[in-house]
């Protein structure tokens, strides 16, 4: 007999137990949800630069947590997203630390045909230029040569494309000098810019641009 | 005459050493490479460099790698390519430097030359290779060889939003305090502050009649009328003959007579003058 009200409490006890259970799970969904769609997310700063993906400040301030468990949480993302073929990536940008999410294999994206070739030849000029004085960077000069002067592309084209991918994040530009964004270094880790760059010589290569202008109007 | 004497020595010797290693009693009629190095050699012992490079002679073997050497590499620079005929015979130039050369400089300089040849044979493949790719073509091909290698971000929630400037609170913001006006800015711009007066219905009527008493038949020419009146009379006063509050007729072409208006007219006849006064009157508070 007294036994019987023992086992309920403990059955009803297991209940309880198991609706935490749940609730906290689906709460923790919520939250892995919530943070992928953050991680995913892209906005424009004041300056109208692109941000990719969440600062890490921003993350501890709106978990209300620290490293720690932002660490775990991100641990627990990483086994969710990796059978998408999504991987998180941190990085920093400035003094800020960010976070956003990469894909292992291919998808669509945004840039056309002209705007990866032009892209490739700023990654093998910035690349080249590594040794010399003004390093990471290139100049208009260098693109027209390879491009404008050459007839694969107008002045105009490669204008829009310039904008676009600065718009894009993929590079920036000051007065005469283009470097690479965030995006490119994120999209393009140093193994592969130096593999473009290999390519790049090989496509790159020909005869001077003027002999070639000359052959063009001849 | 020392300069003479010298250099018949350093010939004879050089004919010396070149019948030595070539085995033949008279020098050689074909340029010898060994006659150039040696030369060099010769003179670098004889007249010992003050600082840096010795200075060579003549034109020798390490100077002809020298120079395809830098050929080359300015060609390769500059994206030139050279014809398969000339690489050819600056190839067979310096085929058989190695044998001559000893330093590990020397040695080095060798194996530069022939590097920058063989990157001048894989340009020239290229060149011939991609000699048909059209502009769209050659895009197509390398953006392909571009877009492989890239691992795209994943964006989702991909509409850009452009986030609100960050503004501080009015009471913290230090700039606020620093382009804030003083108290002195404060009563300098009192002194020069301009006021309007409310006026009452009343009291401009009473102001009408006024300008009326003073005006009604009297005759003035325009300017005395600039002189006489200030900005804001005068615009009463083109009112009040607009509205038929005072009747005023031209004499000639500049002078204005002013009567006592007893009834309104059914249709008043004026003329628009515009009479600027010479007196300016702020009203102030």
């Amino acid at each position: 007999m007294t036994e019987e009200p023992t086992s309920k409490d403990e059955s009803s006890a297991d209940v309880a137990g198991q609706e935490i259970d749940e609730g906290e799970e689906r709460a923790k969904q919520h939250l892995l949800g919530q943070l992928f769609a953050a991680l995913t997310a892209r906005w424009r700063d004041s300056e109208s630069h692109l941000n990719i993906g969440v600062r890490q400040h921003d993350l501890l301030e709106a978990l209300h947590t620290n490293r720690d468990g932002l660490d775990q949480l991100f641990n627990l993302l990483r086994q969710q997203i990796a059978p998408l073929g999504l991987e998180l990536v941190e990085y920093r940008l400035g003094r800020e630390t960010r976070y956003c999410l990469r894909t292992l294999y291919g998808v669509p994206s945004e840039l056309t045909n002209p705007e990866y070739a032009v892209l490739g030849v700023i990654i093998a000029a910035v690349e080249n230029a590594g040794t010399r004085r003004r390093a990471r960077k290139t100049t208009m000069k260098e693109l027209d040569a390879a491009l404008v002067t050459r007839g694969r592309l107008s002045r105009y084209q490669l204008d829009r494309i310039l904008r676009r991918l600065a718009d894009l994040g993929y590079i920036v530009r000051s007065t005469n000098r283009i470097a690479y964004g965030p995006r490119t270094e994120l999209e393009f880790d140093a193994e592969r810019r130096k593999a473009i760059a290999g390519v790049a010589a090989t496509y790159l290569v020909g005869t001077t641009s003027a002999k070639d202008s000359d052959d063009g109007e001849s | 005459m020392q300069n003479i004497k010298a250099s018949r020595i350093v010939q004879e010797s050089l004919e010396e050493m070149c019948r030595r290693r070539c085995g033949a009693e008279e020098p050689c009629a074909r340029r010898c490479p060994l006659e150039d190095i040696s030369s060099y050699r010769l003179h670098n012992r004889k007249h010992p460099p003050r600082s840096g490079k010795p200075k060579p002679l003549v034109k020798g073997i390490v100077m002809a790698l020298w120079n395809l050497t830098k050929k080359y590499e300015n060609a390769l620079r500059d994206q030139e390519v050279f014809e398969i005929r000339e690489s050819e015979s600056d190839r067979e130039g310096v085929a058989e430097a190695y044998q001559f050369v000893e330093t590990p400089w020397e040695h080095e300089l060798d194996g530069r030359c022939y590097l920058n040849m063989a990157k001048m044979q894989l340009q020239r493949d290229a060149v011939l290779a991609a000699i048909d790719a059209t502009p769209e073509v050659w895009i197509s091909r390398f953006a392909t060889e571009v877009k492989r290698r890239a691992t795209p971000l994943v964006f989702l929630a991909s509409r850009e939003i452009i986030a609100p400037e960050f503004t501080m609170p009015d009471g913290d913001n230090p700039l606020a305090s620093d382009v804030s006006p003083t108290l002195e800015d404060r009563a300098g711009l009192a002194k020069h502050k301009v006021a309007y007066d409310q006026l009452l219905q009343e009291e401009l009527k009473d102001l009408c009649e006024q300008l009326a008493t003073r005006l009604q038949g009297k005759q003035y020419s325009l300017d005395e009328l600039a002189e006489i009146l200030t900005n804001w009379e005068l615009d009463l006063l083109s009112q009040m003959i607009r509205d038929g509050g005072i009747s005023a007729s031209f004499l000639g072409k500049s002078t204005i007579a002013f009567r006592p208006a007893k009834r309104k007219a059914a249709e008043p006849s004026f003329a628009a003058v515009a009479v600027e006064s010479r007196r300016r009157q702020e009203v102030q508070q």
